[in-house]
């Protein structure tokens, strides 16, 4: 391998890794923005997308159907989080919603281990072709899936919060809670919008990695904890996660690469806590702009 | 008359007494005392533990026992958790009245346990890798399982070398597993002479292990070790492919097992890795000692429980030479009463210290007071995946 290509061979390890930590940022800014709630059930999400998949082909189904399904339960576990333990809460605080969606994580995980099992789980690629050649370097087929299906999040996602009355609204929203439900907008049912939301994106990005990296019930907590550091030097807001998710993942693949595979993990911790630290400078808000 | 009556019923009574007794001799039964982790994160090792141990009871039991008693097993629930397992031997010690504590799936229960058998003077039957019987070996903890450092790492470079390969690369996992792992490497690759031509860590869970196959990639290697949990080790060797490297890749032991040749599929296919010979009996020389015995616990294994595991050997071997240890001592010896039950505890120990060419399923076991693991090298073999399923590797 020459350098070129061990380089390529980098950029694609660090694209693919920060494609998932994009979308699962995306699920944490989409939940956090609209309702304040720093959602620790999101990596877990990601696992169910996995899991469940994995556990109705295994059942027989085939696998764009089980895929569908896994989206679909998920969904629907995430709606049922929101109405049972986080609607109920009669005197909210950032804190009480944490400690509340850490706890769900915990049973969430739970489950699917008492069901599934410990085993690593693995799902046929979705498109089986040889892997691509480029410089020497190799492409894995499933790596367009995920590179597809961020970019295709991202266009929607934007559309949706810029070009739709809905999208619209729940951005004035999130703006000014105490305002929106004065005028007679309920924000509990745009909460329970954007839980379903996550859940699905989360179980989207669960799906399309599985294949490369197989699933298993342990895996939410890390993809979780990556996600939430792209949402916080990506300033919560959709553009800035999936540039921050993408160049986290770029920096961790040259880290290993060049560097040491052991620093890869320290690097991204490290770059979080630089991103908070500076967010507390003064001359950094200068140059901010008003997340969007 | 009355004299007459009298003497009926002291006769009487004395039958009685003799033929509940006798009745009590023949049915108190020894017990053999488990702890295995039968929930929890090791769940996975410690069910065929359980199946391995009842299917050595009962085949001993069927047999009329041991000294005219039947063997009754008495298992507890060690939770994954080296605290629960502690209390589980106190209890097995105190209130089971145990003869033996045996099962033991894991190194950390092993070790934690070992102070309260030592105690109890009671012997600890370990199922765990041999370094927790310590050197010089701990007076009470004896293993079945033989030591890692030759389980696997010199057999597979041997493998690798015979194949052809020239420069080997190794990758491990860094935790405590990978540094055993790297430890055997260095020591074994002096050993043959050789030097790697690159080695390569990677993280636990590593969702992606591309950069570090890229580096070896680039090394030139022909040949390549990996160490790693079941998970991890299939995702190298995935990746290993899909960069189209073609050459032959071993597998450190810990992957042995069915899960391996689900969770690869296509990608698992020539993999070598090592195994205790009871996985692929039906393929050992005739000439093998063990054939017989590994032989019929497979057959018995499968037919009742499933897909092999390796585990059930380890108890399998454990309730045998246990048994062996209780033939030896005073048949006498009454295991509900306190003071022979405490007899029976260290002769078993010092019987069990004196077993010399046991033919088991884990190897051939010669204990002696300086060795309680018992084991020569050559308990493993190499075997590899063919056709979906784990068969001995016969070389080219």
């Amino acid at each position: 391998m020459t350098l070129l290509s061990q380089t390529i061979q980098y950029a694609l390890s660090g694209l693919t890794t920060g494609s998932i930590y994009a979308i699962v940022g995306i699920c944490w800014s989409t939940v956090f923005l609209i309702s304040g709630v720093l959602n620790f059930t999101t990596g877990e999400f990601v696992m169910l997308g996995g899991m469940l998949t994995w556990a109705y082909a295994n059942a027989g189904m085939n696998l764009g159907l089980a895929a569908g399904l896994a989206i679909v339960t998920s969904i629907l576990v995430a709606a049922l989080l929101e109405r049972v333990v986080i609607n109920p809460v009669r005197y909210p605080s950032e804190t009480t919603y944490m400690l509340i969606t850490i706890a769900a994580a915990s049973v969430i995980k739970g489950v699917i281990l008492l069901t599934y099992g410990t085993d690593a789980r693995r799902i046929r690629p979705f498109l089986e072709i040889e892997p691509i050649n480029i410089f020497g370097a190799t492409l894995v087929p499933q790596v367009l899936v995920v590179l597809g299906v961020l970019v295709a999040i991202t266009l929607v996602l934007w559309l949706f919060f810029n070009h739709t009355l809905f999208g619209k609204a729940l951005r004035a929203s999130s703006i000014n809670q105490i305002g929106a439900s004065l005028i007679g907008i309920e924000i509990s049912r745009f909460r329970l919008f954007c839980f379903a939301l996550a859940g699905a994106l989360g179980a989207v990005s669960g799906i399309v990695f599985a294949p490369i990296s197989f699933t298993g019930y342990n895996l939410g907590f890390m993809a979780g904890v990556k996600g939430l550091v792209v949402a916080i030097v990506g300033g919560w807001t959709i553009a800035g996660t999936v540039a921050a998710g993408l160049a986290l993942g770029l920096v961790e693949g040259f880290a290993a690469g060049y560097i040491s595979t052991g620093w890869k993990d320290a690097i991204a911790l490290f770059i979080m806590i630089l991103f908070l630290v500076l967010q507390t400078v003064d001359f950094s808000k200068r140059f901010r702009k008003r997340p969007s | 008359m009355k004299k007459f009556a009298w003497m009926v019923l002291v006769l009487s009574g004395m039958v009685l007494t003799s033929f509940v007794t006798g009745f009590a001799q023949t049915q108190a039964p020894y017990v053999l005392g488990f702890t295995l982790d039968l929930t929890g994160l090791r769940a996975e090792l410690a069910k065929p533990m359980r199946s391995g141990a009842l299917i050595r009871i009962d085949e001993i039991n069927e047999t009329g026992g041991v000294n005219g008693r039947p063997l009754k097993a008495i298992f507890y629930d060690g939770e994954s958790n080296p605290v629960k397992n502690v209390q589980n031997v106190k209890r097995l010690i105190e209130v089971d009245k145990a003869v033996a504590t045996m099962g033991f799936s894991a190194v950390d229960a092993s070790m934690a346990a070992a102070q309260i058998a030592e105690d109890g003077k009671i012997l600890l039957y370990s199922g765990s890798p041999s370094i927790v019987t310590g050197k010089p070996p701990k007076k009470w903890m004896f293993t079945v399982v033989p030591d890692q450092r030759v389980a696997s790492i010199p057999i597979l470079l041997k493998n690798l070398l015979a194949r052809g390969s020239k420069k080997v690369a190794y990758i491990y996992i860094d935790t405590a597993m990978g540094n055993l792992g790297i430890a055997a490497f260095n020591w074994s690759a002096e050993k043959l002479g050789i030097t790697p031509a690159i080695v390569e860590k990677y993280q636990p869970g590593a969702v992606d292990v591309s950069p570090q196959l890229a580096h070896i990639k680039a090394s030139g290697a022909d040949g390549l070790l990996v160490t790693g949990n079941l998970a991890d080790t299939v995702r190298v060797i995935k990746t290993a492919r899909d960069l189209g490297m073609e050459y032959p890749i071993v597998s450190d032991y810990a992957v042995v097992g069915p899960e391996f040749i689900t969770l690869s599929g296509k990608y698992g296919e020539g993999i070598v890795t090592t195994s205790l010979k009871t996985l692929v009996a039906d393929e050992l020389p005739d000439s093998d000692a063990q054939k017989k015995v590994c032989m019929d616990l497979y057959n018995k294994y499968t037919k009742q429980f499933g897909a092999f595991s390796l585990y059930a050997g380890h108890t399998w071997d454990q309730v045998n030479m246990v048994a062996m240890a209780l033939r030896k001592i005073d048949p006498k010896l009454d295991p509900t009463k306190e003071k022979d039950l405490e007899i029976m505890r260290s002769n078993i120990r010092d019987n069990l210290e004196k077993l010399k060419g046991i033919v088991g399923q884990n190897g051939v076991f010669n204990y002696s007071e300086g060795d309680h693991i018992g084991l020569a090298e050559g308990c493993y073999v190499p075997v590899l995946v063919q056709g979906a399923k784990w068969r001995l590797y016969k070389g080219k």
